[in-house]
């Protein structure tokens, strides 16, 4: 599903360069639940951009769905970012002045999806998710694990083929993070590719394979 | 506390030069409000609400007569007499001849000099004692000529400030007057008056009761109204002879008179202003807002160190005052440029326009200007103290999420102000395009005018054909005509009787009336439409002839042939008086509408008669000449002059102009208050776009992280800049739907102003919605394709 090949990404900084990742190669397979691991600043959330299509700047090749990516102009990045990625976030990044159910909206909206067909996923959605009674209720009346249960329903409101997480269960207790741990087998079972980003190697457990990264190289 | 105060002032001026790019914007937004609100106030205080400078200003009225054919005329002499006599409700009464002319010889070429008449109580009455010299003595009243009293103007322009000017002789129309005084001058009453000629009762035509030629001015006493005044005056007309019995008198404060035409107009400009203002404190506000948005954690850093919520008001309240101070420095410049750049344009068209400049109420309402703003700005710190969450802003160092319902409000409402002054601006701009478009029913291009007058009743007649003869044969001339009236300008009213039909005698038919020579519609180019222009032969010993106009033709012979019908005409005015019967006149010939009135009033029923054929003579004492040049008639004057010059040396000439220049003079106010109107709703415009251009570029960077939240899940950049727009013209819809209907309220006011159309004129009305939404579209764009340029992973993680 993915291949990266010697892919480098960096930044200027005084005279010379950053590199904030270096000479990565990685292949990963459709049905993989992959997590990247590493310290602080080993780019582990640079790749996860890179992955979705969210950064552009690098250099090198990143092969996805067997479409070159690095050869495409950014509007057919995003176009390929919008079929086939969902994400979620350690700080759930739910719209503030949105309800429950517009959240799960936004995706649908920039996918030229009627809306009557949009209602009807959202519906899907919330009743897939258990949280049909929220669909009113605004981010901030909700809880810091049901505001990433609805982040992760709308990461896959539209169906995507892969799902990248960065830290997601960073911000959430134990019992709560578990709960996202499990969602995500599930998905994965069910046939969606899952990157995630994690510190914790309980969470990277819940995963097939892991990719260490220190320093912007992958170490295993 | 003085020392904190100081200590404020000193943080708020390195605050200002830590920011050039807010204080530069923000000073000049205030500088632009503050100049134009200043510069007019000025104006509207000196012209309407500065009381006359007079003892009792506002006990002086102004006495006027109606009949059922004409309204508002003057007093006639009699009349005036009368009043004199009987009137108990005035202290003093008084009457003026408010302008006349007089030739001035002796002293150089013949001048004219301006002249203003008045009877014995017109100085006492409004309290003016004599510069230098005296006044005339009670009996000296009674004399005509002799003795003068000259304007401190006349004294210092023409006389060179001598001072020994009392005892000089003037030779005014051909008499020896001895200057016994210098008058202060009175610009409020008589802006340019020479000369303060007598009113001798004895004259001939002051015994005319149907000559409505003085204006009145009485004192009214401290216990009688108006109303009783004019009841009063009412039954004394009635009293008298039979020529005043249908006459009612009306009693109007001096000032109304004065200043009535313009106050509305200068109410409107004032409004205007008042509009930018509010747009401009709106933009400050937005500045404010987002400046002080960006300091949340140098604010929490304060409450941290035990600032309390009231120190930390006083010391932005402390900022804004000083960018208000200098702001209010700025506008007063700027307020002052602009009187001094109205002086040189149009603002000599306003009554009491004389001594516009700074003076004190001007700084006083600066001043006031610069307190109510400093009040009206504190909301934007209170505001953001409001909703000030330190841990937050202390944490993370950023600024405060913006609450963009306050925003979208101050959108809302520059868009609204705009929206006002766009639509008064754009009736104002379309009724000067249709006045200016208005068919004057002749030729303007290559048209001099300028005013003959020889004061004399008999004789002169020969005098003009051989001016007209001369005029005609001089090369560069293609023709020349004398009459009683300009186009557009000057022109008598008459009452006509008709040979054949039923004459009511109490409501006697009015129309304007004008005195030409034969080759008057050959000159102006105005085509014939039926029968004939008058010849050489229509003199005092042909029958009576008139022409009447299409306009007369269509309202009083509707499918008839006027020519051969047969009208008496009795023509009214200063200095005329109806002798005996006034034979009939055959209609010879029917011309296309001459416009006798200023272009935006419409066209009405005109007789023309011949000029030789005045019963009374009276039109000889002065007539207006025009020439048709080959070239530019500016270049001809010279040689006109020349021409008029070679059959009267001492033949004084005034007014000389183009025909471009009169017309252009009669849309003067018109002019002026497009000008005002047009430049403030520009103002506005631009006010109003930097204004949505920087809430949405500030909204913008307060939502990056939404943006990036977005590009994240899908969004292209273009939905991004589709979603930013469709939100920035949204708003500014609900300000121009909101604009558009306030101006339906307000429209009522400025239907005086327009022409041709109503205040409720679509087009309008759409022009300036599109003009708004186009710059509004334009502002919203320009800063969400800057905006969403940014890097939706970087701006998540900067969260």
């Amino acid at each position: 599903m993915i291949q990266l090949t010697n892919l480098d990404k960096s930044v200027s900084q005084g005279n010379g360069r950053l590199f904030i990742l270096r000479q990565v190669t990685v292949d990963i397979a459709r049905g993989e639940f992959i997590s990247i691991m590493g310290p602080s600043g080993a780019g582990k959330s640079t790749l996860l951009a890179v992955l979705g299509m969210l950064d552009g700047d690098w250099t090198g090749e990143y092969r996805f769905l067997d479409q070159a990516v690095h050869a495409l102009k950014p509007k057919q990045r995003i176009a390929l970012n919008k079929q086939h990625i969902g994400f979620v976030f350690q700080q759930y990044h739910l719209l503030d002045d949105l309800t429950v159910a517009e959240n799960l909206d936004v995706p649908l909206s920039y996918r030229d999806i009627k809306k009557g067909e949009r209602q009807s996923l959202v519906a899907d959605t919330l009743d897939r998710f258990g949280i049909v009674a929220k669909k009113d209720l605004f981010p901030r009346q909700l809880s810091g694990g049901q505001q990433q249960l609805v982040a992760v329903a709308r990461a896959v409101i539209h169906k995507p083929a892969l799902i990248l997480a960065d830290e997601p269960t960073g911000n959430l207790h134990s019992s709560q993070g578990k709960e996202i741990m499990e969602l995500f087998t599930e998905l994965n079972r069910a046939g969606t590719t899952i990157v995630q980003v994690t510190h914790s190697e309980t969470n990277a457990a819940y995963g097939n394979r892991i990719v260490q990264l220190q320093d912007g190289w992958v170490v295993k | 506390m003085m020392t904190a105060l100081l200590a404020d002032l000193r943080f708020a001026f390195r605050g200002l030069r830590r920011s050039p790019g807010f204080t530069t914007l923000a000073l000049l937004t205030l500088a632009i409000g503050i100049g134009v609100n200043t510069a007019v106030f000025s104006v509207l205080e000196r012209v309407v609400l500065r009381p006359l400078p007079f003892e009792a200003a506002d006990r002086l009225f102004v006495i006027r007569e109606t009949s059922r054919r004409q309204d508002r005329m003057g007093v006639s002499g009699p009349d005036f007499d009368d009043f004199y006599a009987q009137a108990r409700s005035f202290d003093a009464l008084a009457a003026t001849v408010p302008y006349f002319t007089l030739t001035w010889t002796g002293d150089g070429e013949a001048r004219t000099v301006k002249c203003a008449g008045v009877t014995k109580d017109v100085f006492p009455a409004l309290g003016l004692r004599p510069f230098m010299g005296r006044l005339y003595t009670p009996e000296e009243y009674h004399v005509d000529g002799v003795q003068v009293v000259i304007s401190q103007r006349f004294w210092k322009t023409q006389l060179a400030s001598d001072p020994n000017v009392i005892g000089r002789v003037l030779h005014l129309d051909g008499t020896a007057q001895t200057i016994v005084g210098v008058m202060p001058d009175v610009p409020d009453l008589f802006p340019d008056v020479d000369i303060w000629a007598k009113i001798v009762p004895e004259l001939e035509f002051m015994r005319w009761r149907q000559n409505h030629f003085l204006t009145v001015i009485g004192r009214l006493k401290a216990t009688a109204s108006p109303a009783q005044a004019a009841q009063e005056l009412t039954a004394i007309l009635r009293r008298a002879g039979p020529e005043s019995r249908e006459l009612t008198a009306t009693v109007t404060p001096l000032k109304d008179e004065l200043v009535g035409a313009v106050r509305t107009q200068l109410m409107i400009v004032m409004g205007a202003v008042v509009l930018v203002l509010i747009t401009g404190c709106m933009n400050v506000t937005c500045l404010l807002l987002a400046r002080m948005s960006a300091r949340a954690s140098e604010l929490a850093i304060r409450v941290n160190l035990g600032a309390g919520r009231v120190r930390l008001l006083r010391q932005f309240v402390t900022e804004n005052l000083l960018l208000l101070c200098l702001g209010s420095g700025l506008g007063l410049i700027l307020a002052g440029t602009l009187v001094q750049l109205g002086a040189r344009l149009d603002l000599g068209a306003l009554p009491r326009a004389q001594s516009i400049g700074i003076n004190g109420p001007m700084l006083a309402f600066t001043a006031v200007i610069a307190l109510v703003l400093t009040v009206a700005l504190a909301w934007a710190p209170t505001s953001i103290l409001d909703r000030l969450d330190l841990n937050s802003a202390l944490k993370s160092g950023k600024s405060l999420a913006g609450r963009r319902q306050s925003y979208r409000v101050l959108v809302v409402s520059e868009v609204c102000c705009a929206a006002v002054l766009l639509v008064a601006a754009g009736l104002l701009v379309r009724s000067f395009w249709l006045v200016q478009h208005v068919e004057p029913g002749f030729q303007i291009d290559h048209l001099l005018t300028a005013y003959v007058r020889t004061n004399a009743y008999t004789g002169t007649g020969a005098y003009f054909n051989l001016l007209l003869d001369r005029l005609s044969e001089t090369p560069g001339v293609q023709g020349a005509a004398v009459s009683g009236c300009v186009p557009a300008a000057r022109s008598s009213t008459a009452t006509v009787t008709y040979r054949d039909r039923v004459n009511d005698p109490a409501n006697p038919v009015t129309v304007e009336a004008c005195f030409i020579s034969p080759g008057f519609f050959t000159t102006l180019r105005t085509p014939l439409q039926r029968g004939r222009f008058f010849t050489v032969h229509d003199d005092r010993h042909a029958p009576a002839v008139l022409m009447v106009n299409q306009a007369f033709a269509q309202a009083y012979w509707p499918g008839e042939d006027p020519l051969g019908k047969q009208l008496a005409v009795s023509v009214l005015g200063i200095g005329r008086r109806m002798l005996g019967t006034i034979g009939f006149r055959n209609v010879v010939g029917v011309v296309g509408n001459v416009k006798q009135e200023p272009l935006d009033v419409p066209s009405s029923p005109v007789v023309y008669l011949s000029f030789h054929q005045d019963e009374s003579n009276h039109v000889y004492a002065g007539l207006n000449l025009f020439v048709r040049t080959t070239a530019d008639p500016r270049r001809a004057s010279a040689i006109v002059r020349d021409r008029i010059h070679s059959v009267n040396p001492d033949q004084p000439i005034e007014d000389m102009r183009t025909m471009d220049e009169v017309l252009g003079a009669t849309l003067a106010r018109r002019r002026l208050s497009l000008v005002l109107m047009g430049s403030f709703a520009g103002l506005a415009l631009m006010l109003c776009a930097i204004g949505v251009y920087g809430t949405i570029a500030y909204s913008l960077s307060q939502r990056t992280r939404e943006f990036g939240i977005r590009s994240a899940v899908g969004a292209a950049r273009g939905d991004l800049v589709k979603m930013v727009m469709r939100e920035g013209l949204w708003l500014s819809g609900v300000g121009v739907i909101l604009g558009l209907g306030f101006s339906l309220l307000l429209g009522r006011a400025m239907s005086g102003l327009l022409f041709g159309i109503t205040a409720t004129d679509p087009w309008t009305f759409v022009a300036a919605a599109a003009t708004l939404m186009s710059v509004a579209a334009a502002a919203c764009f320009t800063p969400a394709w800057k905006g969403l340029s940014v890097d939706p992973a970087l701006a998540m993680r900067a969260e």
